[in-house]
């Protein structure tokens, strides 16, 4: 049995809200949650808004700063990792966010923005990162001529291609995931969804991916954390969360899910679980 | 489940061969092209499509709040018999939020931030029923309990931010349904919601629908939403209705291949786990459709008699396919 990718343990993240001095409140985002990856596994939590699965994600990605607990990564504790080993940690751990037309600066090329995290880590010289860049984007499935467009000459499908090529480039151990699909189409969704899956497995990725979208989850990872208001009421095997939800939270949030398999029926939530 | 719907009499929204254009620099562009759709006294229709569908422009048309730039090329809307298109401004000002009314998809920005809720709500009757602001403040209160708002008397006094998307969207709902209008608009009303609060507000819709007997146009991407609310739906690609029918035929039988593509790219939640299976390439810019059929050039049944435009196929009373081939399809499934 080799040791977990990833290891969160009880981390939690209070925020302050209004002033320190004058009756500031504190509020929970992220109670005392542990989670373990192990490495090409892929993670999905699920939860719905305020469920505090995306501050998690961001504390692993070390853009929020836990209030408690730690987050190791291959076995170092992240958040005391500086200098040259943090950088070491940033080349193994990549992201993929929401809305790719945010996420790259409209002024660079799609070859400028796939070779910029090849410089930042110095590796090869230009014309070996051009090749790097072009095998990448093949990998993603587009064409080497894609290197020469800027991002607003490609669509949303093809913009989240570009995203993960970017966050594979550097060949990471991990790829944290923040509703990489939710501003797509389903047909679209489909198939960033299908090249997730082939690029995880062929590149022995492992994967957190953070959604609202159950049947999106569903379909892509192997094990399932349910959040809900800052912690984990439920974590399993995807098929057995599933077809087996024990939480009565779990419950109702898959029973809610409108299902083209059913026909004109009204949902019946158990309404005492919800807000 | 609900009853089927009751026969239909007279038709609240009667749409034909409408095509909408939109006027660049490089001449015009057609977004809706010939579409035909019909809505009966308290129908629920769903229209489904992707984004550069045109399903939203057609909705904007009946309401006359289309975009700068957009055009009417020929067609008629009716409502209720009566004509919507070439109608002076001001007649279209009565209409609207009177005899229809539209359910956006983000309602904290359809509200004013401004103002007290109850005042938005009450404002309708204000100026199309002529009361007073002291009687629609008082009507609002009533509206807002009617979409299940706790505490409405408290929540009128409020302001938009004061409420979670949930109750910013019932109180939109509420708005509209102020004037008891016959025709509700629902664009994506949902798709900002958490699917527990989707839920609710689908429930909502349905309770409004048979107490009040509103026909409801309910415009979404989401397959799930339609089989769950809608009596008959309309798939929309490209600009151009493909495939239409009643809800139970439409995900049994799907006749058309768009149709079919979009239910297996669909990731389900219930029964058995079945992997995706996407549309390859991606919706044609309107200036760039594919000669003849619109959706050939990523359908995997397309051949050579795909390049004519596709003909109306019936494939049972009610249900209508787009697609020269719908009836080998049939038989194959």
């Amino acid at each position: 049995m080799s040791s977990p990718l990833l290891e969160v343990r009880s981390a939690s993240k209070q925020f302050s809200i209004g002033s320190r001095w004058f009756g500031g409140t504190q509020f929970t985002a992220v109670n005392c949650v542990s989670l373990s990856l192990m490495p090409g596994e892929t993670l999905g939590i699920v939860g719905e808004s305020g469920s505090g699965k995306s501050t998690l994600l961001r504390m692993i990605l070390r853009l929020v700063r836990p209030t408690g607990g730690d987050i190791l990564f291959e076995g170092k504790d992240i958040w005391q990792s500086s200098g040259s080993e943090l950088l070491a940690v940033r080349r193994r751990m990549q992201a993929v966010f929401q809305d790719p037309a945010s996420s790259f600066n409209p002024r660079q090329s799609i070859g400028t923005v796939l070779a910029a995290p090849l410089e930042v880590h110095d590796i090869g010289d230009s014309k070996s990162r051009m090749i790097k860049v072009a095998e990448t984007l093949e990998l993603v499935g587009l064409s080497p001529n894609y290197m020469t467009r800027h991002p607003h000459q490609l669509s949303g499908g093809q913009r989240q291609r570009v995203a993960i090529a970017r966050a594979i480039i550097l060949r990471p151990s991990l790829l944290l995931a923040d509703e990489p699909t939710s501003a797509l189409d389903v047909s679209v969704q489909a198939q960033i969804l299908a090249l997730l899956q082939t690029i995880n497995r062929e590149l022995g990725l492992a994967c957190v991916f953070v959604s609202h979208n159950l049947g999106v989850v569903r379909t892509i990872a192997d094990r399932v954390a349910v959040m809900r208001r800052g912690e984990i009421v439920e974590t399993g095997p995807t098929q057995m969360v599933f077809e087996a939800p024990q939480h009565p939270y779990t419950q109702a949030l898959l029973s809610a899910v409108p299902d083209p398999s059913r026909i004109r029926s009204r949902t019946t939530i158990s309404s005492p679980v919800l807000p | 489940m609900s009853q089927p719907k009751p026969p239909v009499e007279g038709l609240t929204l009667d749409i034909k061969h409408l095509s909408i254009a939109f006027q660049t620099r490089h001449g015009s562009v057609t977004v809706v092209d010939d579409v035909s759709l019909n809505i009966g006294k308290g129908e629920i229709v769903g229209v489904i499509g992707e984004s550069g569908s045109g399903k939203t422009i057609a909705s904007l048309a009946v309401l006359g709040m289309l975009p700068r730039g957009a055009r009417v090329l020929e067609g008629s809307v009716h409502l209720s018999g009566d004509s919507l298109l070439d109608q002076p401004e001001s007649y279209q000002r009565a209409i609207r939020g009177d005899r229809v009314a539209l359910i956006p998809q983000d309602a904290l920005r359809a509200l004013n931030p401004t103002l007290q809720v109850g005042l938005q709500v009450g404002e309708p009757l204000t100026l199309h029923r002529g009361i007073s602001w002291a009687t629609a403040r008082k009507k609002a209160v009533e509206l807002l309990r009617s979409v299940e708002l706790r505490d409405p008397e408290q929540r009128a006094v409020e302001y938009p931010h004061q409420f979670s998307g949930g109750m910013q969207q019932r109180a939109m709902i509420a708005m509209g349904l102020s004037t008891e209008p016959e025709l509700l608009i629902a664009d994506e009303p949902t798709t900002a919601l958490d699917v527990t609060v989707q839920a609710q507000v689908l429930d909502l819709l349905r309770d409004i629908r048979d107490t009040h007997g509103t026909s409801i146009l309910f415009i979404t991407h989401d397959l799930g939403v339609v089989a769950t609310l809608c009596d008959r739906v309309y798939v929309m690609y490209s600009g151009a209705i493909v495939e239409e029918g009643p809800v139970e035929r439409i995900f049994s039988n799907p006749s058309h291949p768009y149709t079919r593509g979009l239910l297996d790219a669909t990731p389900r939640v219930h029964g058995a786990l079945t992997g995706l299976t996407p549309i390859p390439g991606q919706i044609p810019l309107p200036d760039a459709r594919p000669v003849g059929c619109r959706f050939s050039d990523r359908c995997a049944f397309a051949g050579a008699e795909c390049r004519q435009t596709p003909p109306a196929v019936t494939i049972q009373e009610g249900h209508i396919s787009y697609c020269v081939k719908a009836l080998e399809l049939e038989t194959e499934a």
